[in-house]
Formats: structure tokens, C-alpha cells, sequence
């Protein structure tokens, strides 16, 4: 076992599985890019008004809690859930050589995540949002939520279980982890929060828990197992070793969930103690990554190179390692940065640096296969490309310097607050252009899609199409 | 791992370790947590919100206030910045549903504001437009909890209407802002708010000659810096 491209070869033709996946994993990938210019408008007005607090001031619902809780709900339920489920679709017929199960309950099952996401993010900024970070969807949003997610979460599993290779991919451990990551964390946060909140901090404790076990598990995950399936599939190269994979993979999953608390909650103190172990152990599945996929590229350039899919995923692991590699370090400064634009920054490289540029790899390289066709036009895919990474870095890195002064300052009283917030303004105002690039890379993707989509299942397009299409998937 | 069942059972199994650390274990610690007896005052700690605070909660939580402020007073620098006499603890959130500790300071901390600022009509005009308290604050003005109601010509303002500066209400034109009741709720709250009673965990640091002040009584720490 060593190349996804083996595993496939046999078993099912490859079209016929792509044929079953062409309709919900389309929608799929659709609608998520539409959530995202969501996320993205709505981050942009939330940057905005950071240093314009006058913009827009009159309504509470454009109030810039509402707002920002808004644009992170659209991109993690809108945008990378759909994502995901497009993935774990695709990939697990694919590499199990099947075709994927009853595709009509997973299109139905992502119309009504749709809808439920509509929903929830409407209740947010209606004011009914549920006051947990990460979660704030308003608990009469959450059932259609589930049961959506349970109809497309049973096709992709019924897919796996009928797989006609048997040998697993890490790829495939990694999406099934994630599959089961997200629906346990959000059922938690549903009936213990929710529905009938615990007590006190242990309400903490257990949204602390679900927001860790998202951005591990179920993020990161699903952006490893993109990594893992496109960068020795396009270098074609074999995986260079299963048991690291295997390692990252399980110890990701027992760490994850540990790694969300904060230093000096008002927490007993082993919990937060266990946090910090479980944050510095995380060099281990960190380093296996690193490791394998530095030794499969044996050199060959991954973030350099020519094909815009790779340099997708590359930049989506170079960012994945950075940003838990400050995770692995955060024990050391967390009383400084804890509270500061640090921790916001590194959130930000993490989700859209890493996540969202795996999952725009992995749209690119699935969309072709699935319409029968290439993209029309190479360039919008290399602009996408430059803004998302410009935009990335113009938040992500403006946040993490201002936010170490930030906490540098914080720690000292004889510095007026009021003089150390004014201060941080500068790095919002970069922000805003960044929010901007992002925006402008979010409505290229959108613009790709559905040029391709017209033009491949538009009638009378389809001559002028057949002319162009350069030999059908790269 | 090429059998199906073992790696659910294996995934099942890892995610379940951080689970029951985090979820189930909060709940055999922490879940027979009761307000308790402070030695000093006799006063039983903490008590529920009186009913309006407890509106006012539900209008910070709506308008996701927590975005920019924590409620969580740390040992060393909190304390010295003068956002609370002590570290908080369990105890103090025990009738918070939700718990909206914050994870961004990009306003003050607010577990103490309570004891920090007792003004009303200082909140109050503080919501209606930040600035004219704080130069170039960055919070955005919750002029939508007030009511801009005409006021005729030569008559008084209404006893609930804002106070505000002279030039201000120059600048009104003949009109006043009633604060809306989610916004008297909401100042109810942030009143509420104070994380300040001598607990055994989290004793009040000895100062020679001054005892603990009564939790209903005004706290001797200095208000809110302008």
C-alpha cells in the first residue's frame, strides 16, 4: 500500500464511481464556496468595524458580536462542513473503489444542512445566538442540523463499509475520525449545554472540549487527509511510510480534544495542567507528518510548484505545521498571549492557511473529475490562489505581531488599557485589506465553479467546451 | 487498520479519552458545587441574579458582548491592573447559564465591573456612545437600546432620560434618549457583575485594618479608569 492511484486502479472504473458522486459532492462543493463569500462579507464588516466602530452602528443586528459570530458559523458549518462531507464522499469511494451509496440521500441531506445553517446563522444575528464560542447556532437549529449531517455521515459510511479494496489509506482514517469527530462534539455541546446546561465552569469545560476536538479533529483532520491523499498522488510517489501515518493519526486523535483549555481558567488546575502536556505531545503527531510527507516529496518542490493543486496543499500543510507548532510552544507564553490578537491570529492561519487552502486543493483537483472537463481557464485558479495566500498572511500575521505586543503590555498596569487597545488598531486596519484579498480569492472560486458548471452541463455550451477542454482532468 | 469495525472501535475509543477528562469528569468534580457561606459577612456566595440582571444577561449574550470582553480575572497582572481583588474561581460562575468567560480582551475585563463602576447613568451613556467617555474607544455605540423621543419645546426631560453633557443634548436638537429596558436590564448586569467575596480557595489578599466589605455595600476598589 503506498499510492492512492493503485488502490483505485483496480476494482470499479474510476468514471463510474465519479458519476455516482457527481451530484451531491457538486452541490456540495457549491454551496460551500457561496457560504464562504458569506463568511468572507460578513469577516469583512466585522474588520471594518473594528477600527470604524461608528460604521453601521444603528441596528443590533449588524452589531459587531452578532456579526462576528455570523462569519464564523458561515465558514465552519457553511462553508467546511460542506467541504468535508464532499470530501469523505469522494474519497472514500474513491479509494474503495465503490461507488458511493444512495447519492440521492446525500444531495437531500445537503439541501437540508443548508437550510438548517440558514437558519442558524438568521438566529445568530436575530440575537438568539447560544453564547458558546464555536457553537453559538441557536439550540432550535441544531436537530435539522444533526439529522442532515446523520443522512450524508450514513452514505459515506455505507460507502466505506462496501469498499471493494480492502486495504486502508490514511486518507480514509483520518476523514472517518473527522466523520465521527463532529456530530459527538456538536451532540455534547446540544444536550449538555444547550438544551439542559450543566452547571457552571464544567459549561466551560465542555465547550472548550468540542471547539478542540472541531480544530483537531475534524479540521485538521480532514486538511491532513487531503494532504496525504494529493501530495503523493500528484508527485506520484509513494507514501514513504505507513506507520508514522498511523501514529500521527491515532495520537491526533487522543490528543485533540485536550489541547483546547486556557491557562488560568477558573478550572481545577490538573485539567488545565493535562491541556499543556497534551498541547507539547502534539510535536509527536506533528513531527510524523512532517516527516512522511517531507520524505514522499523526497525533494521534489511542493509548495513551489507548477501544479496550482499542489501549491494549494502545500501552502494548507505549511501553514497546518506552523500554526500547531506554535500550539506545541503556546505552554511557554500563554499567559501573555491568552486574551491578545496572538491567539486570533494563529486561528486564522490555522483555519483559512491551512483548512480552507487544503479544501480549495481538494476542489480544484475532485470538480474536474466529477464535470468530465478542466477548468476553462488556468489564470483564475493562479489569482485565487495569490489573494487567498495574500489574504491569509495580511490577517494572520498583522494579528500575531500586534498581539504579542498586545499581551507584552497587558501584563504591565502601569500602561493605561485604553492606550493598548488604540494601539492594536493598526493591525485591524491591515487586516481589512487582507479580509478584502480574501474575498476577492473567495468570489474567483465561486466564479470557477460555475463557469466550469455552465459550461459543462449547459447544452448548448457543450461544442464549445469539447473545443477547449485540454484532454479532459489534468 | 483494514478492518472496518477495529478503527471505529479504535476512533471511538481515542476520542472518547479527552471526553470523559473534559465532559464527564467536570461533572464529578464540579457538579456538587453549592453557593457556600462566606466566614466574614454571613452572606451566602454566590446568590442567583436578581431578575432583571438576569434579562440583562440574556441581551450581553445576544449581542455576543463576550467577542471583546472576558469575564476571568487572573493572579498577577489582572489583579494589579485593578480588574479585581482576587483571581476568580469556580464558585463565581455557579448560576452563569451560559458562561461567557471571553477569549478576547479587546475591551477591559469585566468580572469586576460591578464593584469597578457603580454609576448607572455612566453605563448607560456609555452604551448610548462610547466616546463620549472613552476618546477613540473602539466599541461600537448600542444606541439601538434607546429610544429618541421629542421632547416639546420648554419642557422638562423625562426623569429616566439620559443625563447628558450640555453640548451633547445641544447636539440632540430638542430631542432626548430613553434607554429602552433591554438597556436598563443590560446596565442591571454589568452592575451584577463582581467577583470580589473572600473565598477559601481564593482568599482576599491581607491588607492590615480594612476588612472585607459587605458584597452589598460599594467596593473599595477604584473605578474604571476614563
Amino acid at each position: 500500500m503506498s499510492l492512492p492511484t493503485q488502490t483505485e486502479s483496480r476494482a470499479t472504473a474510476s468514471a463510474e464511481i465519479d458519476a455516482s458522486c457527481r451530484l451531491p459532492v457538486l452541490f456540495l462543493f457549491t454551496s460551500a464556496a457561496l457560504w464562504l463569500v458569506a463568511a468572507a462579507v460578513l469577516g469583512l464588516i466585522a474588520s471594518l468595524k473594528m477600527h470604524q466602530p461608528l460604521l453601521l452602528e444603528g441596528s443590533a443586528e449588524l452589531t459587531y458580536g452578532r456579526i462576528l459570530a455570523a462569519s464564523s458559523n458561515a465558514f465552519l458549518f457553511g462553508f467546511a462542513a460542506q467541504a468535508i462531507l464532499g470530501v469523505t464522499l469522494w474519497m472514500l469511494a474513491r479509494l474503495g473503489g465503490t461507488p458511493l451509496v444512495q447519492p440521492r440521500v446525500a444531495l437531500l441531506g445537503a439541501v437540508v444542512w443548508n437550510l438548517a445553517v440558514t437558519v442558524g446563522i438568521g438566529g445568530i444575528i436575530a440575537g438568539d445566538s447560544s453564547g458558546y464560542e464555536g457553537f453559538e447556532f441557536p439550540s432550535y437549529a441544531v436537530p435539522a442540523l444533526l439529522i442532515a449531517y446523520t443522512a450524508i455521515a450514513l452514505c459515506a459510511l455505507s460507502t466505506y463499509l462496501n469498499r471493494r479494496e480492502r486495504e486502508g489509506y490514511v486518507s480514509q482514517w483520518y476523514l472517518l475520525g473527522a466523520l465521527f469527530a463532529l456530530p459527538w462534539a456538536y451532540l455534547t455541546v446540544q444536550s449538555l449545554l444547550l438544551v439542559d446546561p450543566v452547571r457552571g465552569v464544567a459549561q466551560v469545560a465542555i465547550n472548550w472540549w468540542a471547539s478542540a476536538v472541531l480544530r483537531e479533529v475534524w479540521l485538521g483532520g480532514s486538511a491532513l487527509a487531503v494532504i496525504f491523499y494529493l501530495v503523493p498522488k500528484l508527485l506520484n510517489r509513494p507514501l514513504y511510510n505507513r506507520s508514522y501515518a498511523l501514529i500521527g493519526f491515532w495520537m491526533l486523535l487522543v490528543l485533540g480534544g485536550w489541547t483546547g483549555l486556557h491557562n488560568g481558567a477558573p478550572l481545577p488546575l490538573w485539567m488545565v495542567r493535562i491541556g499543556d502536556y497534551a498541547s507539547v505531545l502534539m510535536l509527536f503527531p506533528l513531527f510524523a507528518v512532517a516527516w512522511n510527507l517531507h520524505a514522499t516529496a523526497d525533494g521534489r518542490a511542493v509548495l513551489g510548484a507548477e501544479c496550482r493543486v499542489l501549491r494549494f496543499a502545500g501552502f494548507g500543510l505549511f501553514a497546518y505545521l506552523l500554526a500547531t507548532l506554535v500550539m506545541v510552544m503556546s505552554p511557554m507564553f500563554s499567559a501573555q498571549t491568552q486574551f491578545t490578537y496572538f491567539t486570533v491570529g494563529v486561528k486564522h492561519l490555522a483555519l483559512y492557511g491551512a483548512f480552507a487552502m487544503a479544501m480549495f486543493a481538494a476542489i480544484y483537483h475532485i470538480v474536474p473529475r466529477l464535470s468530465g472537463a478542466d477548468w476553462p481557464c488556468e489564470s483564475p485558479v493562479k489569482w485565487h490562489y495569490t489573494l487567498a495566500v495574500a489574504g491569509v498572511l495580511l490577517v494572520a500575521l498583522p494579528l500575531a505581531f500586534g498581539g504579542w505586543r498586545q499581551g507584552i503590555s497587558l501584563l504591565d498596569p502601569s500602561i493605561d488599557f485604553s492606550q493598548i487597545s488604540r494601539r492594536a488598531l493598526m493591525a485591524y486596519r491591515v487586516t481589512t485589506l487582507g479580509e478584502i484579498l480574501w474575498l476577492a480569492g473567495s468570489l474567483l472560486l465561486v466564479g470557477n465553479l460555475v463557469r466550469l458548471l455552465v459550461r459543462q452541463f449547459c447544452p448548448c455550451n457543450a461544442l464549445a467546451c469539447a473545443m477547449q477542454s485540454n484532454g479532459g482532468a489534468r | 487498520m483494514n478492518q472496518a469495525p477495529l478503527l471505529m472501535l479504535g476512533i471511538f475509543a481515542a476520542l472518547s479519552t479527552s471526553w470523559f477528562g473534559l465532559v464527564v469528569w467536570p461533572q464529578i468534580q464540579l457538579g456538587a458545587l453549592k453557593p457556600v457561606e462566606i466566614e466574614e459577612t454571613g452572606e451566602i456566595y454566590p446568590s442567583a441574579r436578581p431578575g432583571l440582571a438576569q434579562q440583562g444577561a440574556e441581551v450581553y449574550r445576544a449581542n455576543n458582548c463576550a467577542a471583546c470582553h472576558s469575564q476571568q480575572v487572573r493572579p498577577g497582572a489582572d489583579i494589579n491592573r485593578g480588574w479585581g481583588p482576587r483571581r476568580t474561581v469556580a464558585q463565581d460562575y455557579l448560576f452563569d447559564a451560559p458562561v461567557m468567560l471571553g477569549s478576547s480582551r479587546i475591551g477591559p475585563d469585566l468580572a469586576n465591573i460591578g464593584a469597578r463602576q457603580l454609576d448607572d447613568n455612566w453605563h448607560l451613556i456609555h452604551l448610548y456612545k462610547p466616546r463620549l467617555i472613552v476618546e477613540k474607544s473602539s466599541m461600537p455605540s448600542y444606541r439601538f437600546l434607546f429610544t429618541k423621543r421629542a421632547l416639546d419645546a420648554g419642557a422638562k426631560p423625562s426623569p429616566n432620560a439620559l443625563k447628558l453633557s450640555p453640548e451633547e443634548t445641544k447636539r440632540l436638537e430638542g430631542y432626548e434618549m430613553v434607554p429602552k429596558p433591554d438597556a436598563l436590564a443590560l446596565v442591571a448586569y454589568l452592575r451584577s457583575l463582581r467577583a470580589d467575596a473572600p473565598l477559601f480557595e481564593a482568599p482576599l489578599p491581607a491588607k492590615p485594618g480594612l476588612k472585607p466589605a459587605k458584597l452589598s455595600a460599594p467596593s473599595t476598589n477604584s473605578p474604571a479608569k476614563k
